[in-house]
């Protein structure tokens, strides 16, 4: 168990240096949520909760969002075709504990941008929110994020390393924006609203935007992000399968 | 027990049969060279003694047990020829993440110094050089002190001198009674570093030996005569211990298995000869002679076989 702690340490700071990281899940999300605060002034959305404590939910649930995916949507298809995978393989290091920790990573790495969205919302737009908000918000992003923590793992095993860097973003850019992130859902046309109750996005997110608007938690946005997760998981262990037999058997 | 223990190997893939019935027997302590042209199913069987494939049928025993059950016990080191490295780490963390995963590692400065990355260790992996990346593998492969260690041609796209200083270090690991088997396709290293050279060709052992065992086996020495007349060349390799003959200008080549019955032969033959010269066989002409380079050699490496 040494090592397998001593992987995961070792995969969260070489997710902590990378510089795409850094830029595309807490740097985008902290400019946009400026520059959407800045935008949409003072006003308050739906339910008493002003926009920049929304849009805090929103920026977070973004690089939430692309945290989870990049973490293993890129990397594992890399690592497979470097040979990385393979020379874990032959370590004591297990398959299973291999991708088990590549999943947790990506859970893990989420929080950098709650942590860094939430400082700006708190200190530029005095997003006050009491400890046990901030504590409920942080476990809802590190438990938001698991389905689509499996949905990278996923994409890791789907597409192959040169197709893996694309493939992710348009899952990752379709998911914010079908999510209602960017635009929320009740702004979008009703075909497109249509669709955003449908996106595991929208309920990742939703589950902080009731955090802030001091709402129970429905239990259909828990039942819907566990179905995701397990039609994920399901999806994936078929992928994973395949690519294990076509390398390893 | 042996370390590695091959019965009736075969592996195919689809149509390919790409080990093709071995049957091995590696002792611990041994360090052997599997070599072969490219394709002759040298990864193939690597693969198969760490377990990362299965083998279609025969069996393959590692340390007296299942392959993988070797690999996660930590007993087994390897370093593999398409073994990438992870970029954002230094050589420094890949060795310390590694040495965690095993039970008895040593330790991580004197892993570092025995693959000789201490200049280079606090820096990027992805910044590194080719052969310093290997030298990289190579700390990881032994900072776990396994039994056995695996090295698929370990010094691709090193110069001499790193060469070198990479097989001191092999050297030294393999003087702690390390079982040591490496693939490559570079005779000199083989019969340099190798105690025993299993040469594999189209998925099957098609000789295994010394060096100079199969060396001997082969062509135990080379005559080299200057002969004139066009149809000299029949004449010579009719000539009892001669096994074949190379022409280049008047100066003919005999490769003998018996040097001595040969010259003999030549002094009695009758033959305008001048200039005699004995030679060493050398390996390469055993190497290309047993993976069937050309067809008379093709069948001389059946009749090693036999």
């Amino acid at each position: 168990m040494n090592g397998v702690g001593g992987f995961l340490g070792l995969e969260i700071r070489r997710t902590l240096r990378s510089v795409p990281y850094l830029l595309f899940t807490v740097g985008f999300p902290l400019m946009f949520y400026l520059l959407f605060t800045s935008m949409f002034g003072k006003g308050t959305s739906g339910a008493g909760v002003s926009y920049s404590a929304y849009l805090m939910v929103s920026m977070v649930a973004y690089g939430a969002l692309g945290a989870a995916l990049n973490a293993n949507g890129v990397r594992l298809a890399t690592e497979r075709s470097s040979g990385w995978s393979r020379q874990l393989r032959v370590t004591p290091l297990g398959p299973s504990a291999y991708i088990t920790v590549k999943a947790l990573t990506a859970i893990l790495v989420t929080l950098p941008s709650f942590v860094v969205v939430g400082l700006a919302a708190h200190f530029a737009h005095g997003v006050d929110l009491s400890a046990g908000q901030w504590l409920t918000l942080a476990a809802c992003v590190v438990l938001g994020s698991i389905p689509f923590a499996v949905l990278g793992v996923l994409l890791g095993y789907v597409f192959d390393w040169s197709a893996g860097q694309a493939g992710t973003q348009i899952v990752y850019f379709g998911l914010a924006l079908l999510g209602g992130l960017w635009i929320p859902a009740r702004f979008m046309p009703q075909a497109l609203q249509g669709i955003a109750h449908w996106m595991p996005s929208y309920y990742f997110a939703d589950l902080g935007w009731r955090v802030i608007a001091r709402q129970a938690i429905p239990a259909a946005d828990l039942g819907i992000l566990a179905a995701y997760t397990l039609g994920f998981l399901i999806l994936a262990a078929q992928r994973y399968r395949s690519a294990e037999a076509r390398e390893y058997i | 027990m042996a370390a590695v223990e091959f019965s009736a190997v075969t592996k195919r893939f689809g149509p390919v049969r790409a080990v093709d019935g071995i049957d091995l027997s590696i002792g611990e302590g041994e360090v052997v060279a599997l070599l072969g042209p490219n394709g002759a199913g040298k990864s193939t069987s690597i693969s198969l003694m760490l377990g990362l494939r299965r083998p279609t049928s025969g069996t393959v025993r590692v340390l007296g047990g299942d392959p993988a059950a070797a690999v996660g016990a930590g007993r087994v080191g390897a370093m593999l020829q398409t073994g990438g490295l992870p970029p954002g780490v230094t050589a420094r963390e890949l060795v310390a993440f590694t040495a965690g995963l095993y039970p008895r590692p040593m330790r991580v400065d004197e892993a570092l110094q025995q693959a000789g990355c201490e200049a280079f260790a606090s820096q990027p992996v992805d910044r590194l050089s080719g052969g310093q990346k290997q030298r990289v593998r190579f700390a990881m492969a032994i900072v776990g002190q396994p039994e056995l260690l695996f090295l698929d041609e370990p010094t691709v796209g090193f110069d001499v001198e790193t060469r070198r200083h990479f097989w001191d270090s092999v050297r030294a690991a393999a003087g702690q009674g390390r079982t040591v088997l490496f693939c490559t396709h570079y005779l000199d290293e083989a019969d340099a570093e190798a105690d025993r050279i299993v040469v594999i060709q189209a998925g099957r052992v098609v000789a295994d030996g010394s060096g100079s065992a199969i060396k001997a086996q082969v062509a135990g020495r080379a005559l080299q005569v200057t002969v004139e007349g066009p149809d000299v060349a029949a004449r010579l390799a009719a000539l009892p211990g001669v096994v074949g003959v190379e022409r280049s200008g008047s100066r003919a080549t005999l490769r003998c298995t018996d040097s001595d019955a040969a010259v003999r032969a030549l002094v009695a033959s009758g033959i305008a000869w001048s200039d005699l010269e004995v030679a060493g066989g050398d390996l390469e002409h055993a190497f290309l002679a047993l993976t069937g380079a050309d067809g008379a050699a093709a069948a001389q490496a059946q009749e090693v076989r036999a």
